[in-house]
């Protein structure tokens, strides 16, 4: 991202494509793979006895390194949903489904033939993860295709923005979180020998936090166009989370202070205790981060960034690390090759996440103080590339830490790779079977329940549903919007082309949609935005950071020569700008024959399409294309381009304006 | 600073509700775990990741 010439001037190595593959290997492919090996490893051992089905195992496997293909394939080719952590497009994201069902099949046969009564609470954990994670994946995809590659949500503007980021934040949670929390109520205690210092702190912490999480979706959206009430309860539930975040933590840490000597000494134990000191410092930053007065600092700034990969490298990353050096001798029966190896990996991987996360907060918060500096009513620093430029050299700070990350993990497979190369080579066959429960028929209360999974089931569901449903149905069954906004007009044809070229591109992984409520925001950018502009944006286009400036009021603020040029060189209008290049958005012509169906989808969602408009929509793009190539032709830019995507961009752009004056824009450019 | 932090808790309802529904969820729990009965059967599930390998 910092060298833009390294996209060589290939679409598919743009920041813009390859972000959302990053941000879906690190979360599905990286920490997916290593909490299933986590959960299939200890619901054995917990549940005394086999997984339900090994043939179910290996489609879960294959299935999920299928999906994983088939996202490094699809992103970089632009074939995306522009939704974040959930970009991948509807016939994947139905795979993910079959797959998901497929392990959730196989986790609870295995606890139905369980020959233990009761249910350690690293299994409630996994029990939340899979429900919860199914219901989130499933509504926040609901969406209508347009062709194998595409498809429009259901949900629009900030319905869409709600829904979105109820799933994305607890994505964090529920994919991120509790799984590793139940891995590490599970392999802590195997670590040292010794049970959880808390059992009961463990149920507190389990109930807490899968009633509070759900809740904490809207402080993504702070000072935006969500409703204000929304809004409170995001902020209010993101604080409350500090207790059962820290009570977790605690009865981690605490759990091994029971055997600190052998911290100091064993590489496991040093990885456990340092995840546990990343998911503290994370869950501390968290609800500081939504509080909105620090929210309106640190959103859309790489402090965010810096936050994230404190959670997925150092509390995810680190008890990965654990769980293999753990695991592996274990099930080669072995020991470990190197422990001096583990330790320098330990090393490398704790100094380069801090000189990581270090330089993000520094990058995050001078963008975020840069951003708001004002003087006697004006914008100390007007010119948004000034702000990007001041923190590049953080960036290459940032490369480094990345790089020493890394070579932890070359270390880490070559420790494994002559663990496993040692080992004896007779094979083993364990059982894990145990005998028979007897029936006691005594239990009562929490007891029966830890002993029942299908009800403990119901009961997390409803934990869950509460916060959705009270956050999310207002704003569902909420169709004010749509009538009380008759000024905003649908897209155009060319702009609808135009607006999908954007999402192919990744436009929302650096320029955000919306201008905030912010003194700061509305000075940079002009009237901020309200609810019922986005009414058509299927998908919602807010994004979640500016490495470059918000485009919401983009519209109207230059000619089409400027972005003509722009997307050719941007450098040439904005000297020192980090975006890449656009050439083959000047070489590859629109796809004008999609754009009937498109429109025809877009109406059976409730885009007041007229059938006229339908019928018409490929000879109204491509007269609105050539109104804005004559326009260029005088100003001297080669004949011939009226086919071009740029062309649909440059429409597109031109669009985003302010509600009023965009109303009266619209229905031609 | 502190002020402005403040101001942003403004809807104050919604505030306590969030807080009641939490603090009701929270205590109940502590109640049910913190029962007398409950000692030897948690003293037995903490052991349970111990009991095999």
């Amino acid at each position: 991202m910092a060298f833009w010439k390294l996209n060589l001037a290939t679409s598919w190595l743009t920041f813009g494509r390859l972000r959302p593959l990053h941000t879906n290997a690190a979360i599905f492919a990286f920490i997916g793979n290593a909490l299933f090996a986590g959960i299939y490893h200890s619901t054995q051992r917990l549940c005394k006895t086999e997984t339900f089905s090994k043939t179910l195992s290996k489609i879960h496997f294959w299935g999920w390194q299928l999906i994983i293909v088939l996202a490094a394939v699809t992103l970089p080719l632009g074939i995306s949903s522009a939704k974040e952590y959930a970009e991948l497009e509807w016939p994947i994201d139905i795979l993910i489904t079959l797959v998901w069902v497929v392990f959730a099949v196989n986790f609870f046969g295995t606890l139905y033939k369980r020959r233990e009564r009761h249910m350690y609470v690293a299994l409630w954990f996994y029990i939340a993860t899979i429900v919860t994670v199914a219901i989130l994946h499933i509504i926040n995809s609901l969406a209508v295709p347009v062709t194998l590659f595409q498809s429009y949500p259901i949900f629009a503007g900030v319905q869409d923005a709600l829904v979105q980021w109820w799933y994305g934040h607890n994505a964090v949670a529920f994919f991120l979180t509790t799984p590793f929390l139940g891995l590490m109520y599970y392999y802590i205690p195997k670590a040292i020998g010794k049970p959880i210092y808390s059992y009961r702190l463990s149920i507190i912490h389990f109930w807490s936090l899968v009633f509070i999480y759900i809740w904490a979706g809207p402080h993504h959206l702070l000072n935006t166009a969500l409703p204000d009430w929304a809004q409170t309860l995001g902020m209010v539930f993101s604080v409350m989370l500090l207790a059962p975040s820290w009570g977790g933590m605690i009865n981690g840490l605490l759990t091994l202070r029971m055997s600190w000597d052998r911290v100091r000494k064993e590489p496991i134990l040093k990885f456990l205790a340092l995840a546990l000191t990343f998911y503290g410092m994370s869950t501390f930053e968290g609800p500081l981060l939504s509080i909105k007065s620090v929210n309106s600092i640190a959103h859309y700034t790489d402090w965010i960034i810096g936050h994230v990969h404190a959670g997925a490298l150092g509390w995810n990353g680190f008890m990965v690390f654990a769980m293999l050096y753990y695991l592996v001798p274990k099930l080669w029966r072995t020991e470990l090759y190197s422990q001096r190896l583990a330790n320098i990996h330990f090393w490398t991987g704790t100094i380069g996440i801090m000189l990581y996360v270090m330089s993000m907060w520094a990058a995050g918060i001078t963008q975020g103080l840069m951003w708001r500096g004002i003087e006697d009513g004006f914008l100390i620093y007007p010119d948004f590339v000034e702000t990007v430029t001041k923190i590049l050299p953080l960036y290459h700070v940032r490369l480094l830490g990345g790089l020493v990350y890394l070579s932890g993990y070359f270390i880490l497979i070559y420790n494994i790779f002559k663990t496993i190369k040692g080992a004896p080579k007779e094979e083993v066959v364990e059982t894990y079977q145990a005998e028979p429960i007897a029936d006691s028929g005594n239990d009562k209360g929490h007891r029966y329940l830890e002993g029942v999974s299908d009800i403990f089931v119901v009961l997390t569901i409803i934990a869950v549903l509460v916060g959705s449903v009270i956050e999310i149905l207002p704003s569902l069954l909420a169709h004010k919007y749509m009538t009380e906004a008759p000024k905003q007009t649908p897209y155009t044809p060319l702009e609808l082309a135009g607006r999908d070229i954007y999402i192919r591109e990744g436009c929302y992984t650096c320029h955000s949609q919306m201008v905030r409520t912010m003194p700061s925001d509305v000075l940079r950018y002009g009237p901020h935005s309200t609810p019922d502009e986005f009414i058509y944006d299927r998908p919602f286009q807010w994004g979640s950071r500016r490495i470059g400036p918000d485009l919401a009021r983009v519209g109207g603020k230059y000619p089409d020569l400027w972005h003509y040029r722009h997307m050719l060189n941007p450098r040439d209008m904005a000297p020192g700008s980090i975006m890449p290049n656009y050439p083959w958005l000047f070489e590859d012509n629109i796809d004008f024959k999609i754009l009937r169906k498109k429109l025809a989808v877009l109406s059976n969602l409730g885009t007041p399409y007229s059938l006229a408009e339908v019928a018409q929509a490929v000879e109204t793009a491509k007269h609105d294309a050539k109104v804005i190539a004559q326009g260029l032709e005088l100003q001297g830019i080669p004949k011939g381009q009226e086919k071009k995507e740029i062309m649909a961009l440059i429409a597109y752009l031109q669009r985003l304006k302010a509600l009023e004056s965009g109303a009266e824009a619209t229905g031609g450019h | 600073m502190k002020a402005v932090v403040l101001a942003n808790f403004h809807l104050i309802g919604l505030t306590c509700f969030a807080l009641l529904l939490f603090f009701s969820m929270f205590s109940a729990a502590c109640v049910w775990i913190f029962r007398k009965s409950s000692t030897s059967l948690y003293s037995r599930l903490e052991r349970l990741p111990l009991q095999n390998d």
